[in-house]
């Protein structure tokens, strides 16, 4: 039977197109504004105009001129179909006990080089009182009106966490040569806060509390305040993960519970992240799921996504334009290697579809993998997906990463 | 549910002056293949953290999830 989950197009990016500047800490993240693709890694861009069709590479190292101690990782993408903008997140090297989250944006096709535009934050600059302290880990996402963008922050010399923030910027302020106002919250109380995709007047956030409760962030466009709420929720382990492959490397030893997918949608918040082994219910690391319900914040279901001989890990979901939600992770251990697989949730038989997108042929040599996945709303095909990932070919170096672009939706609205 | 709404403040900032990208990439910024080896060799195994989270108390919503079918996932396809 054909396979529920199409692809329309699912490809992969070639050496050149990512200069050879892969990890097996892929963190592969995308956006999509009609013919033109723009695809990041840890420490490499790419960009198509045609569809993915071709490629041409884009050096994070030297396209905007560097600051502290240069480039470091952590990219993200984002579209905003609405106001015609690419947003690029590049993270730069601690240098003299501070470290710079740079917010990129493009207006319009092409991104030619002297079409960016950008600003930078440092955390001291933010707050005198956040002297000697680093971002690290952010990512973003988006509401009707604002562009948010979130960061966990570290001291500089002990890297012991100290602070989670949320930053929101008002999408019309994007202007060549503008200043940037925004607002920001922050917490010592929640580590790695996570922004929903999906949002339209409200913006939710979500973080873990212990390992049976999350707390959830309210932050509605007009509200001066950020609200909260906590929500009990099944029991779960987290710890050291492990999931070798048949060559024995443990692709999940960066692995760990933090909340890497949020969505709302059709008045429901989703919550996804990578959980440990519990047997006999879960026998390997699987994906933890729990659905809330929006306005009432009773949770409605918790339908994980697990198997008794694979495990699954780093997820990524969003709703596409008719709220179906679809979502992004990894699949490996015990008889398979690293594999990248896209889905949906079918609300009609409360299940996730899902479908490999590419098998690896190895684990990672040093055993390094993650650290996140992306999925997004494909636009103009708003009933679509796209998804970014990455798998081994031929060998467990970085050399042998091969990044993946995937269009993909419901059989039942693409064909 | 534990259940009373918190209420964090929301505070203002403001940017610097937007900068323009140059047309032309900075030469001297490029990574060679063996400084990208040495960053992925330096690259550690376990990702900074926060703290440990507290340990779960059983609640009623507990085994519900233990009830979820395992999950099915159609094998690798072409473009």
């Amino acid at each position: 039977m054909a396979s529920p989950v199409v692809f329309l197009r699912n490809v992969a990016l070639g050496h050149a197109d990512t200069g050879g500047q892969t990890s097996t800490v892929g963190e592969p993240s995308l956006s999509t504004l009609n013919q033109q693709v723009f695809f990041t890694g840890n420490w490499y861009a790419s960009k198509s105009a045609n569809n993915a069709n071709t490629w041409q590479f884009v050096d994070p190292y030297s396209t905007l001129p560097p600051v502290d101690g240069g480039f470091c990782c952590d990219q993200t993408v984002i579209g905003v179909p609405s106001s015609n903008l690419t947003i690029w997140l590049l993270q730069y090297v601690e240098q003299s006990s501070t470290n710079t989250l740079r917010l990129a944006a493009h207006r319009g096709p092409g991104l030619d080089n002297a079409g960016w535009v950008f600003w930078d934050l440092r955390p001291v600059d933010i707050d005198p009182g956040w002297a000697n302290q680093w971002f690290d880990y952010n990512h973003a996402s988006t509401s009707n009106g604002f562009l948010y963008v979130g960061s966990n922050i570290f001291e500089v010399g002990t890297n012991a966490w100290v602070r989670s923030v949320v930053f929101r910027f008002p999408l019309s302020g994007f202007d060549l040569g503008a200043t940037l106002t925004y607002e920001y919250f922050e917490t010592d109380e929640n580590f790695s806060l996570r922004c929903a995709h999906g949002a339209t007047d409200t913006m939710h956030i979500v973080s873990h509390n212990t390992l049976s409760q999350v707390r959830v962030y309210s932050w509605p466009e007009s509200a001066p305040d950020v609200t909260a709420i906590d929500v009990d929720i099944a029991a779960w382990l987290e710890g050291h993960y492990n999931a070798a492959g048949p060559d024995g490397r443990n692709w999940l030893s960066r692995c760990d519970g933090r909340i890497t997918g949020v969505w709302v949608s059709r008045g429901e918040l989703g919550i996804m992240w990578s959980a440990n082994r519990q047997p006999p219910q879960r026998p390997l690391p699987y994906i933890r799921v729990v659905r809330i319900n929006e306005s009432t914040n009773a949770v409605i279901d918790e339908p994980d996504i697990w198997s008794g001989s694979v495990a699954y890990a780093y997820p990524d979901a969003c709703p596409n334009g008719n709220g179906e939600v679809g979502v992004t992770l990894f699949r490996g251990g015990g008889s398979s290697h690293p594999g990248h697989v896209v889905g949906f949730w079918d609300a009609s038989a409360s299940a996730w579809r899902l479908r490999v997108t590419r098998n690896g042929t190895n684990g990672p040599n040093d055993n390094k993998w993650g650290d996140y996945l992306t999925c997004r709303r494909h636009a103009p095909r708003q009933e679509t997906w796209v998804a970014a990932g990455f798998t081994l070919q031929g060998g467990g170096a970085r050399q042998n990463i091969e990044p993946r672009y995937v269009h993909f939706g419901r059989r039942v609205d693409v064909t | 549910m534990a259940n009373q709404r918190r209420v964090y403040a929301v505070k203002k900032g403001v940017t610097g002056p937007a900068q323009r990208a140059p047309a032309r990439e900075s030469a001297a910024a490029k990574q060679t293949p063996q400084q990208l080896d040495a960053r992925q060799e330096r690259m550690r195994t376990t990702r900074r953290r926060g703290p440990e989270l507290a340990p779960a108390k059983e609640t009623a919503r507990s085994e519900r999830p233990r009830q979820v079918p395992p999950t099915e996932c159609d094998d690798e396809g072409g473009e």
